[in-house]
């Protein structure tokens, strides 16, 4: 059965363009992974993502965990879709893909 | 699994594709791949990510893969990062 919050998830992802799950909150990240992830978000010009902090919830972690089926954080999502973690989110930049992501 | 088998087992993508591993550790048990495959064609880099380890699942849930490092290209993007 699927998790009971993984509606909530779909919900937050969907009604906001850029999401980041993370540890901590995008101007005080606890976790250099959820840090680097938020600078490459801001380099591409996202200056304040929604941002969902995992550590202050257990369940909605399980949750997202389930939704995505990925076993790490950060987790960025555009546009409702899931895009990556840390790696993915830096690489996409570097190739300009988030950005064209971003600018549609 | 050595650097051949793991590059065996990523081919098994698509015939034409190319693996380069990198032992991060000296352990085999770290690794880093750049991976390039026409199986990438109209694919998020997520999903891309996504098959490579679908065809580790086995190690990975095992920790004989415990640390992987991705990058994942198409033909097509591999070639334009090599003419920059």
């Amino acid at each position: 059965m699927a998790h009971p919050l993984v509606p909530e998830v779909e919900k937050l992802v969907k009604a906001n363009d850029v999401v980041i799950y993370m540890k901590g909150s995008p101007e005080f990240p606890m976790c250099g992974f959820s840090a680097r992830a938020v600078s490459v978000l801001k380099a591409a010009g996202i200056e304040k993502p929604v941002g969902f902090d995992v550590l202050s919830d257990d369940d909605m972690w399980t949750a997202l965990e389930e939704y995505t089926q990925w076993p790490t954080v950060p987790q960025v999502f555009i546009k409702g879709k899931f895009i990556g973690g840390c790696d993915i989110v830096t690489e996409m930049f570097e190739r300009g893909e988030l950005q064209e992501m971003l600018k549609n | 699994m050595n650097s051949e088998q793991l590059k065996a087992r990523i081919r098994e993508l698509h015939p034409a594709t190319e693996v380069l591993v990198t032992d991060l550790t000296g352990t085999e048990d770290h690794w880093q791949v750049t991976v390039i495959s026409p199986a990438f064609e109209g694919k998020m880099m997520v999903e891309q990510q996504r098959m490579i380890m679908g065809l580790l699942k086995a190690e990975i849930d095992s920790n004989e893969v415990h640390a992987l490092s991705m990058k994942t290209y198409t033909p097509e993007q591999y070639t334009k990062i090599g003419a920059k």
